[in-house]
């Protein structure tokens, strides 16, 4: 298996995307597939349940990664922090929401961290009904168990 | 104006399509959808706070942060907890991002509450930002605290009126507590707690004891919390001790090892090099070699047999330990730094002179009682003066903040205030 070949990666509405083997292998659920099957490495593989956008994501995310990985001084620590800032800033909800997932399934450990991180910023500091509002989570305690909930923890607002 | 009004609002009406373009449907999916292991994920990013609201958001959301598997997750990576500390629930705390300072006020027979002083510098006393945790009313804590003895790791530790050589752990994030007798081979009278330390290699609670056996010397004792083992140490620094015999200060806690002043019951410290007459020195327990060393303190060699006015140590910005002396005769306070620990390399950082200070007769009073050093971090040295309240002297600016007691308590109570240790 050539180490520097490339992959081609399918989306679940049909794109196809044609990237490094390195870039590809930033997830780890590739990178097991390419590992155990070396067919994978000539064909197409399908990346179920991610579509052309959000894969188009993570492949900018997982190239960006890759390459300072691979050459530091290219692109410096400083370079990847301010592009996963970046990064993160331009996501609305719905594409964090579908990034999360897929990252997740992809084993993206990275970019999950970054994602999760950036969920929680958006948490932090937050009373509950404004973390609801924000998450579009709806509140399914009854009035009681709230009660006793508010009782259990009256410091914690 | 009313017509404007309409008039834009008619505007908006046509334009709804344009409007709502410019604002993508945020909420079209949900985070709810996300698989378990991502909240998780999530979730345990938060601060102890964020995590304690979180219980509220939803019944998932309350299910997923009770879980096993979330408290291991926090639990395993902060390193903090015994096993028996599991039931502690030491993950809020351990999670909390900022040092707080926690007053304890209120009477036994009243309800129990701190009041956190938030970590900042402050430049003014109305720069002050301070929360309150109540102490539920029903556990034994509220109702049978004696003394607050020491903090760490966020857990404090407070003896037992009741009963001699019983502790409280407690966990003011968690509300969690739990009981510990000492056992009898260390629980006599005389024995004096004189630190409450986490062992970051075995993951251990464990609290130092001394007992006295004569005026002269004394033998220590290694209690850990959790499998409640106990055992002496061998030391031959037996005749020296943590000064004021019978409410030693909270060690100062850095690199693995404990630090105290203290004191010889000798008119000579025979421990001490012969070049070193002084009484006082300072005592490091070694955490991972559980033993005991004597280091002389800082200052040209000191020939005072008599008795230093006011010592203390305190850990300077995570990274230091520095000392607090202060000599009455010339009003002074040093302030040094220990730059080099493995050379024992200290460097007088700092003459703070009581009488430049503007609220000198106020301090200057308490400097001579037993003020406490709480924490020198970010250029501002944190004292409490006891019934004159705390007060905060900024370095670079050669200025003294008196914040006075904190309005948690309509008289001037009789608070004890501590540090809690950074958590992360």
């Amino acid at each position: 298996m050539a180490s520097k070949g490339n992959l081609t990666l399918k989306s679940c509405n049909g794109k196809e995307f044609i990237v490094e083997e390195k870039v590809a292998v930033m997830s780890t659920t590739i990178k097991n597939m390419v590992d155990v099957d070396d067919s994978f490495a000539q064909g197409v593989i399908p990346i179920i349940g991610v579509d052309g956008k959000i894969l188009a994501k993570l492949i900018e995310y997982c190239k960006e990664h890759a390459e300072a990985d691979e050459d530091e001084e290219v692109k410096s620590e400083e370079y990847l922090k301010k592009f996963d800032e970046k990064f993160v800033d331009e996501l609305n909800l719905n594409d964090l929401y579908d990034l999360l997932k897929a990252s997740n399934y992809l084993e993206i450990t990275k970019l999950l961290n970054l994602l999760c991180q950036k969920v929680a910023s958006m948490i932090k500091g937050k009373k509950p009904e404004e973390i609801r509002r924000i998450f579009n989570i709806k509140n399914d305690f009854t009035p009681e168990e709230e009660e006793e909930i508010n009782r259990q923890n009256p410091w914690a607002f | 104006m009313g017509l404007q009004c309409f008039r834009w609002i008619h505007h908006l009406l046509l334009n709804y399509g344009l409007i709502t373009s410019l604002f993508p449907p945020y909420y079209t999916r949900d985070i709810q959808q996300l698989p378990d292991d991502v909240i998780v994920e999530i979730l345990r990013r938060l601060p102890a706070d964020g995590i304690i609201r979180c219980l509220h958001v939803c019944r998932r959301w309350r299910s997923l942060v009770l879980s096993e598997c979330f408290m291991n997750l926090v639990l395993n990576e902060r390193k903090s907890a015994t096993k028996s500390i599991l039931v502690l629930d030491t993950k809020y705390l351990r999670a909390e991002g900022s040092i707080k300072y926690i007053l304890d006020g209120g009477k036994r027979e009243e309800e129990l509450t701190f009041l956190c002083i938030d970590d900042q510098p402050i430049s003014s006393r109305r720069g002050i930002k301070t929360s309150k945790i109540r102490v539920w009313p029903g556990l034994e804590i509220a109702r049978h605290y004696d003394r607050f003895i020491g903090s760490c790791d966020g857990l404090l530790l407070f003896s037992d009126v009741r009963v001699q050589c019983r502790y409280f752990v407690f966990n003011p994030v968690t509300q969690k507590e739990i009981s510990i007798a000492i056992p009898p081979v260390v629980s006599v009278s005389e024995t004096i707690l004189c630190g409450f330390f986490f062992h970051s290699l075995t993951c251990q609670f464990k609290l130092l004891f001394l007992r006295p056996i004569s005026i002269t010397s004394c033998e220590y004792f290694i209690y850990t919390i959790g499998d409640g083992s106990c055992r002496k140490i061998a030391t031959s620094t037996h005749n020296l001790w943590p000064s004021s015999y019978y409410a030693p200060s909270p060690p100062a806690v850095i690199n693995g090892a404990l630090h105290w002043i203290a004191r010889s019951t000798c008119e000579f410290a025979n421990d001490l090099p012969p070049s070193y007459c002084c009484r006082y020195a300072i005592l490091v327990f070694r955490m991972d070699a559980e033993d005991l060393l004597l280091f002389p303190h800082p200052g040209e060699e000191c020939k005072t047999r008599g008795t230093h006015s006011w010592m203390q140590l305190v850990v300077k910005d995570g990274k230091y330990l520095s000392l607090f002396s202060f000599d009455c005769s010339d009003n002074i306070v040093d302030i040094w730094t220990l730059k080099d620990y493995s050379n024992w390399d200290w460097v007088l950082e700092l003459k703070l002179n009581l009488d430049l200070v503007d609220s000198l007769p106020t301090l200057e009073r308490f400097i001579r009682g037993r003020p406490e050093v709480l924490k020198f971090e970010n250029g501002q040295v944190w004292f409490d003066c006891w019934m004159r309240g705390l007060f905060v002297y900024s370095v670079d600016q050669d200025r003294l903040i008196t914040l006075g007691i904190p309005s948690l308590f309509s008289r001037k109570a009789n608070h004890t205030s501590f540090a809690l240790t950074k958590s992360l």
